[in-house]
């Protein structure tokens, strides 16, 4: 079966959501900062009327804050309680249709956090997120 | 066929019928003759009935079905109203709210046990019902079983007809069983005979009415000339078979069936709640564009400007009004359920109540609505499993034997106001300070300056329970620390009064509404944080004190007293290089005060509150929601009860 995936960049890494999860792509816009321990949460913004929360996927991931440029997007992911979680990525380029038997499944030494599988194309390597963890917050 | 568009309106309705038979139940068990009573729970099982079996919801329609037959003999005086009877009947709309909530959550009412509570249903109808003496005949609503139901929609599926008949053999007749036997006859020549009552019209026992459902392929004009072809039939009547009988129609051609009046028609729609969201976020767009335009009128200077921007204040002003209405709903709705849960717990704790409800009509707004009900039913409990004494120990006391608990509500300026009371045992004074010393909350000597309010609040610390044995009612832990968390997280409070030997009363306060709030924003370095009006006392330019520094606890001189003083910027942890920390909010609960240091009053706004999400509920300190300001940006609005724990 194929499944359409929205293809974003971190650092220089190439992740993928599938588009079932992604509710809409936006530009970096103003984030407040809420005051929190949890050090990857950057804070609430205003998206059409409603609060959502932001996070920092590269701090989320384990790697480093996503730096503002004008490529910087939010992706507004659906949780599973019909809220919305804003996601700040380097970039976020295209969607493909990925057939399900291309995915394989990450394995542990992949070292790679909150990844389930792992796609090749032509010559690149993607990673596809596994949303929920990425969405779950550590205890 | 694709009910979704229904369902909705099933799931509302449904919800209505089953608070409707636990009310009218409830009311029965206080006067078991009262036919109307009787009537009002056959009406909403019935019209279940029906809707269940147009929705396809087989299972609940065949409990409903069930239960009609049992309210049918409780109707026609067959059966009398027993406390067997009642609590199988309580345990069928246990059942039915079970089946509607799986509905709600699968869209399916699979899964949920009904043999057992089938089982007693039926088991009732042996209990002084003569199987011989009922009337064999019944009205032409007879309760047709659900296998009934889906034969008769297959066979309509197949395109035939299906009719109900109903005939009626001449009561000057000799033998009306062989004229029923005739009929029964010349039905199964005209088609399949699906189900007939009763069972066998040519028994002796055959009094003269026979009712049945039939398919065939003739219509019903040629079903009705065969039918009258028979000699010595009176009446028949020839109606095409309802596969949801209309409740109304229905209940009306029953036999013996008291006149309902018609329903008063209110003038009100049903709106969808999504929609009065949508519509509040919509407001708040205005209200943050109409809060610029002031900003705009004001720098500007222009006359006509500043008129037009005025107008549209004070439109903007009846608008929000509007809306706040539009968004209350009564306190019934949360009441409702009360009735039966106290009637459940009292048994279950062999207490004798009587459970009285004031004030439901008072309404609140529905955000509250739905977010106090558990604390309430929380307190409730409380009162129930320790505020109210077992009979005997109040007969002892020289008490009524029956006590009392009560809900009452009230407006009272900007506040609902919910007491609980009960005329239980009340609390005792020196047994909530021997266990607060006992857990180190609180000092001996200290304890004998505490007023009683200061007092029955440790009740709402985490862990406290004076009760002594843990019951499975209430006094499990998590207790009234948590309502007292609910409730505050609402904006509201609640406080303790009792008096040993008279009773207990909770009271809770409660904001109208927590989605539109007078705020003051304030600035923190870089950062705007809205601090709601209700709670600030003072403002004042800010002056060190030399002598409040140093100490464990910073404490501020205000008005002669020492209250603890606070910087927002620790607080809420803001970055800043040169703390101005130029202005000083004094902010109360209840009576005690707390000094809160910022950098500048920016003024003050009418905000709309937006919750934060359940993404971070619960993991940022002091911050009770946001709102969107003119500009877009998202401020925070400060939790005042944070600087009083």
């Amino acid at each position: 079966m194929m499944t359409k995936y929205v293809v974003f960049r971190v650092q220089n890494q190439e992740y993928c959501l599938s588009i079932a999860h992604v509710q809409s792509i936006e530009p970096m816009q103003s984030v407040t900062r809420v005051p929190t321990d949890i050090n990857y949460v950057r804070g609430v913004t205003n998206l059409r009327g409603t609060v959502i929360p932001v996070i920092d996927l590269g701090l989320r991931l384990g790697i480093d804050a996503v730096q503002t440029t004008l490529e910087t997007r939010i992706i507004v992911l659906s949780t599973k309680d019909d809220a919305a979680v804003g996601m700040i990525v380097d970039a976020a380029q295209t969607v493909i249709d990925l057939e399900d038997d291309m995915l394989q499944p990450a394995l542990d030494s992949d070292e790679v956090a909150f990844t389930k599988y792992l796609v090749k194309v032509e010559d690149r390597v993607l990673y596809i997120l596994d949303s929920e963890r990425v969405m779950s917050i550590d205890a | 066929m694709d009910n979704s568009e229904y369902l909705q309106l099933f799931i509302e309705e449904t919800e209505e019928h089953l608070q409707s038979i636990s009310d009218h139940l409830l009311k029965l068990e206080n006067s078991p003759a009262d036919l109307d009573t009787i009537h009002e729970i056959f009406r909403s099982a019935h019209t279940l009935k029906g809707m269940a079996g147009a929705m396809h919801y087989e299972n609940m329609a065949h409990l409903t079905h069930e239960m009609e037959s049992r309210l049918d003999d409780l109707r026609s005086g067959r059966l009398t109203v027993t406390e067997q009877v009642l609590d199988v009947l309580f345990s069928a709309q246990d059942v039915l709210s079970e089946q509607l909530k799986r509905i709600l959550e699968s869209g399916s009412d699979d899964g949920i046990e009904t043999t057992e509570v089938i089982q007693r249903i039926r088991s009732l109808g042996s209990v002084g019902a003569d199987q011989t003496t009922s009337p064999v005949s019944r009205a032409k609503d007879a309760p047709w079983g659900r296998d009934v139901f889906s034969s008769a929609r297959q066979a309509m599926q197949s395109d035939k007809f299906v009719y109900d008949i109903s005939v009626e053999v001449d009561k000057a007749s000799a033998m009306p069983s062989v004229r029923g036997f005739m009929v029964k006859q010349l039905c199964e020549t005209l088609g399949e005979v699906l189900a007939m009552d009763p069972e066998d019209p040519s028994s002796d026992q055959f009094q003269g009415t026979l009712h049945l459902v039939l398919a065939t392929e003739k219509d019903a004009s040629e079903v009705l000339a065969a039918a009258k072809s028979i000699s010595e039939i009176a009446q028949v009547e020839v109606q095409s078979f309802d596969l949801a009988p209309a409740p109304e129609t229905r209940a009306n051609t029953s036999q013996n069936a008291p006149q309902v009046s018609a329903p008063v028609q209110s003038k009100s729609v049903r709106v969808d709640v999504t929609r009065l969201d949508l519509l509040m976020n919509l407001y708040s767009e205005f209200l943050t564009d109409k809060t610029q335009l002031e900003q705009l009128a004001e720098t500007r200077q222009d006359k006509e400007l500043t008129e037009v921007v005025q107008h549209l204040s004070r439109v903007g002003a009846d608008l929000q009004e509007v809306i706040m209405k539009i968004r209350m709903v009564p306190l019934e709705t949360v009441f409702n359920r009360f009735p039966r849960m106290i009637r459940d717990l009292a048994k279950s704790l062999d207490k004798k109540v009587d459970f009285s409800v004031f004030g439901a009509e008072t309404e609140i707004d529905r955000v509250l609505s739905d977010e106090i009900a558990d604390p309430l039913i929380h307190i409730l409990r409380n009162s129930m499993d320790h505020g109210l004494e077992h009979p005997d120990a109040r007969i002892a006391s020289g008490k009524p034997e029956v006590g009392t608990v009560s809900v009452r509500a009230y407006h009272a300026g900007n506040h609902v106001y919910i007491e609980i009371r009960d005329d239980g045992a009340g609390i005792r004074r020196d047994k909530i300070i021997a266990k607060a010393t006992s857990v180190g909350l609180i000092t001996p000597d200290r304890a004998a300056l505490l007023s009683d309010e200061e007092v029955f609040d440790f009740l709402f610390h985490s862990g406290f329970s004076t009760a002594d044995k843990v019951t499975d009612i209430s006094g499990r832990g998590v207790g009234l620390d948590a309502v007292k968390t609910k409730i505050e997280s609402l904006s509201g409070s609640v406080t303790v009064q009792s008096v040993v030997g008279e009773g207990t009363t909770f009271i809770i306060r409660l904001p109208l509404t927590v989605s539109i709030l007078s705020a003051m924003l304030v600035r923190v370095g870089d950062e705007s944080f809205a601090l709601p009006v209700g709670s600030i006392v003072h403002m004042d330019k800010f002056i060190e004190q030399p002598s409040m520094g140093g100490q464990l606890r910073k404490m501020w001189d205000f008005r002669g007293a020492l209250i603890p003083l606070v910087h927002l910027r620790e607080v809420l942890s803001v970055a800043d290089d040169a703390p101005k920390d130029a202005f000083i909010a004094v902010l109360s609960k209840g009576d005690k005060l707390s000094a809160l240091v910022v950098d500048e009053f920016i003024g003050q706004y009418e905000i709309v509150l937006k919750p934060l999400g359940k993404y971070l509920s619960g993991r940022i300190h002091a911050i009770s929601g946001a709102t969107i300001l003119g500009d877009g940006q998202v401020a925070l609005i400060v939790d005042p009860n944070a600087f009083f724990s």
